[in-house]
């Protein structure tokens, strides 16, 4: 399965007389991983099968804000091949909070449970995990399950959501400001008065939602006997997965273990341990709307050009 | 109720019981075990899980294991023969067409149908043949010089097809 050193590339002579640190430098390298990537021998998280491994799948909120009145999992459980359905009722008091892995100054973030309670908050928000024996089982309970939606004005428009009646995404927080960052340095006034020409422009910075071809995906694997947690995910920061998902989990980071297989992905997302091996793997739809909100290219709203 | 059925999967026939809605990727990953074939998007848009039914590029999260019943399948897999890469593996790997690799498969898949069907295909023509595959890392621009390089050297060996 791994790259044997026969298929390392080879390095083609330096010119003659050349310094030794030549024989890399100013020339095209053929990469030592890609024959295994080409040959489609490598391992990725969907790859990955373990004995007894039960796959996850999540019941999402259709609504941007909705009360949830309640949620039926009867029928779904009833399925053959279900194992398991958690709602937040059964898990949110277990587990910890979903930590904001780039904290800024004064920034206001609310305690994102890892499951929706009484109220879902964005579109894709998950309410129920379903844990069954097969994906298509595991698919086929979601439609089983039945939540009752009280839909409630969302807030979808930036500017307007610091209009004194916008709607509050977290009332609990009071505003909608998440935080307030001002970088300043150099006299801006006088540059402003000594300059020919001022230039305004409004500058607007759309949604980025990172979308690998590789989706979002995990195999978690709980160990009894050394209560210990194996996580293969579809990362690029294994590291700082192990840092930060240890509190929403409650285990030490010494008993968790992060491993990163092929691909480059981010994970913001965590595998309900059922105590036995799951996995999930996102669909490709679910990302638009789950993944994070992040810097996109600026686009240029209008221009104003005046005389100073 | 599972359905029988037998397909010749890189040379060596597999013969199995499957779910009717049981996809022909699914088929290839989770029962034949070869995971080289990839489930990017499972809507037939990103061209992940292509693969050869007979001879012909399909994406194989549009069909049916079922209605491959009795058809010949070439997976990434089948490529390399004696160790030796297929002229279109060798051109990825000698012009960085790749980064991830997760598209790869598929992207290779349909090069080598658009390599059968035109040995010597344009910048132009090699990007049209591909704009069913998507890639999320190299912008594509190694990727066409990959299929180039592939058609040069292919043509040198006198060997298009695999």
């Amino acid at each position: 399965m791994s790259t044997t050193i026969e298929e390392a590339p080879k390095v083609e002579e330096a010119p003659k007389g050349a310094k030794a640190s030549q024989k890399y430098f100013g020339r095209a390298m053929k990469r030592v991983e890609d024959p295994r990537l080409i040959k489609g021998i490598a391992t990725y998280v969907d790859d990955l099968k373990l004995a007894g491994m039960l796959q996850a799948e999540f019941v999402r909120s259709p609504h941007a804000n909705a009360k949830i009145k309640s949620i039926k999992t009867d029928s779904a459980k009833k399925l053959p091949g279900v194992v398991a359905i958690f709602t937040g009722a059964d898990v949110n008091d277990k587990l910890g909070t979903i930590p904001c892995a780039t904290p800024l100054p004064g920034g206001k973030s609310p305690d994102h449970k890892v499951l929706a309670g009484a109220r879902a908050y964005f579109v894709g928000h998950p309410v129920a995990i379903v844990v069954a024996e097969t994906r298509a089982i595991a698919r086929d309970a979601l439609d089983l399950v039945e939540v009752d939606y009280d839909p409630l004005p969302a807030v979808i428009d930036p500017e307007k959501a610091l209009e004194k009646n916008s709607p509050l995404t977290h009332p609990e927080l009071g505003t909608n400001i998440a935080f307030t960052w001002s970088i300043s340095g150099g006299d801006v006034e006088s540059a402003f008065k000594e300059a020919d020409r001022v230039l305004k422009i409004r500058l607007i910075h759309p949604r980025l939602t990172p979308m690998a071809i590789e989706p979002r995906g995990c195999v978690a694997s709980w160990h009894a006997g050394e209560s210990s947690l194996t996580l293969w995910t579809s990362t690029q920061i294994p590291h700082l997965v192990r840092t930060l998902l240890p509190g929403l989990i409650g285990i030490p980071e010494n008993k968790l273990r992060v491993v990163a297989p092929r691909g480059r992905r981010w994970i913001r997302f965590k595998a309900q341990s059922v105590r036995r091996r799951g996995r999930y793997q996102s669909p490709r739809d679910t990302p638009q709307s789950t993944d994070q909100v992040d810097r996109g290219p600026a686009r240029k709203r209008g221009s104003h050009d005046s005389r100073a | 109720m599972n359905m029988p059925l037998k397909i010749r999967v890189n040379g060596t026939l597999r013969e199995s019981e499957v779910e009717p809605r049981c996809l022909l990727v699914q088929f290839l990953r989770d029962v034949c075990g070869l995971t080289g074939t990839h489930v990017g998007c499972e809507t037939g848009v990103c061209g992940a899980c292509t693969v050869l039914v007979d001879g012909q590029a399909v994406k194989s999260c549009t069909m049916f294991a079922v209605q491959a019943d009795g058809s010949e399948v070439t997976t990434v897999e089948g490529l390399s023969s004696n160790g030796e890469m297929h002229p279109v593996q060798e051109g990825f790997w000698e012009c960085h067409g790749l980064q991830c690799g997760y598209c790869t498969p598929g992207m290779i898949m349909t090069a080598i149908q658009l390599l059968e069907r035109n040995g010597s295909p344009s910048r132009d023509e090699i990007r049209h043949a591909l704009d069913g595959n998507l890639c999320r890392c190299t912008g594509y621009s190694h990727i066409v010089d990959a299929v180039e390089h592939a058609a040069k050297h292919a043509a040198k060996k006198g060997q298009t097809q695999k």
